[in-house]
């Protein structure tokens, strides 16, 4: 997607033409569930984030500016998504613990990237990602795996550059002492 | 040493780390998600674009604010000099010589030693 198109598709969003809100599911959609998948690690709930992502993007369209590209503006929503559906996890945390046992089982196999982990090379490197603390995770998440720019995982964030670049050089060295000897 | 650098080769370069996390295997998409986005999208009626508007709105904001400063720059300089006059020059008796000069705006006229009379005093002597 090239800038001219990014403009035009822009133009049309704000027009309210359907042919424009599609081309952006299509381009983003994928993006956003891997976004989810990684921070949830459960199919259904990434799902369910996922489509609550785009419902509040196409509530809030109006006060997108374009000033970010779109694909910064779903992912800054998706986050804010996810920390909000964490929240209420935690609130729910009590009522869920009984329960915690049964749910175990069935998380492992809910979780979407399970099924990547045949590899033992990738498996390392998820359990390694795993130690990382969470805004290490996200940064590492939105830069290498999502394919964001320091300036748009920033954005997403709401952080400044300077520290998104300190936290991924961080994140890098926390993986690879992890991983020396064993990779 | 034989021990350091096998050690060394063993371990993995950052630049090698962040290749190996850029090339991490697609997580599984489920197929009734794209439908599900698709059939979400809501049914909008084509609208004037909000940015237009908004251009509009300042455009015509900025011509009252310009009309408001220009009103009060005019006011200023009405009060400070008060409504323009003409001068006029005329050649008058003046201390017993007739000179051409000038009356100012308020009617006085002024000589050489800056000693004035007022119009009306002047046609007094007369």
């Amino acid at each position: 997607m090239g800038p001219k198109d990014r403009r035009q598709t822009l133009k049309d969003l704000r027009k309210g033409r359907h042919r424009a809100y599609e081309q952006v599911v299509l381009w983003h959609y994928k993006d956003v569930f891997r976004f989810m998948a990684y921070l949830t690690r459960d199919t259904s709930l990434a799902e369910e984030l996922t489509q609550e992502t785009f419902a509040s993007a196409w509530e809030n369209i109006e006060h997108f500016r374009g000033r970010a590209s779109i694909a910064t503006w779903l992912h800054r929503i998706a986050y804010r998504k996810f920390i909000d559906s964490t929240r209420c996890l935690q609130r729910n945390a009590a009522l869920m613990a009984g329960l915690k046992e049964e749910n175990n089982n069935a998380r492992y196999y809910s979780d979407p990237l399970h099924r990547l982990t045949d590899d033992e090379h990738t498996r390392l490197i998820y359990e390694a990602m795993r130690s990382l603390k969470q805004v290490e995770y996200i940064a590492i998440l939105l830069h290498y795996i999502q394919g964001l720019s320091f300036r748009q995982v920033a954005k997403v964030l709401n952080l400044p550059v300077g520290t998104v670049k300190w936290q991924n050089s961080r994140a890098l060295k926390t993986l690879r002492q992890y991983l020396s000897g064993r990779v | 040493m034989k021990q350091k650098r096998e050690k060394k080769s063993k371990r993995i370069t950052l630049k090698s780390l962040a290749a190996h996390l850029r090339r991490l295997p697609e997580v599984e998409i489920p197929e009734t998600l794209k439908p599900r986005l698709l059939a979400a999208i809501p049914d909008m009626q084509p609208k004037p674009a909000p940015a237009h508007q908004f251009r509009l709105y300042h455009a015509g904001d900025l011509g009252v604010t310009a009309a408001a400063v220009v009103f009060i720059f005019v006011l200023i300089f009405l009060i400070n000099y008060g409504l323009y006059t003409p001068s006029r020059t005329e050649i008058i008796e003046f201390d017993t010589s007739l000179r051409c000069t000038t009356w100012d705006q308020n009617n006085f006229l002024y000589d050489q030693n800056n000693t004035y009379l007022e119009k009306s005093g002047l046609y007094e002597l007369k």
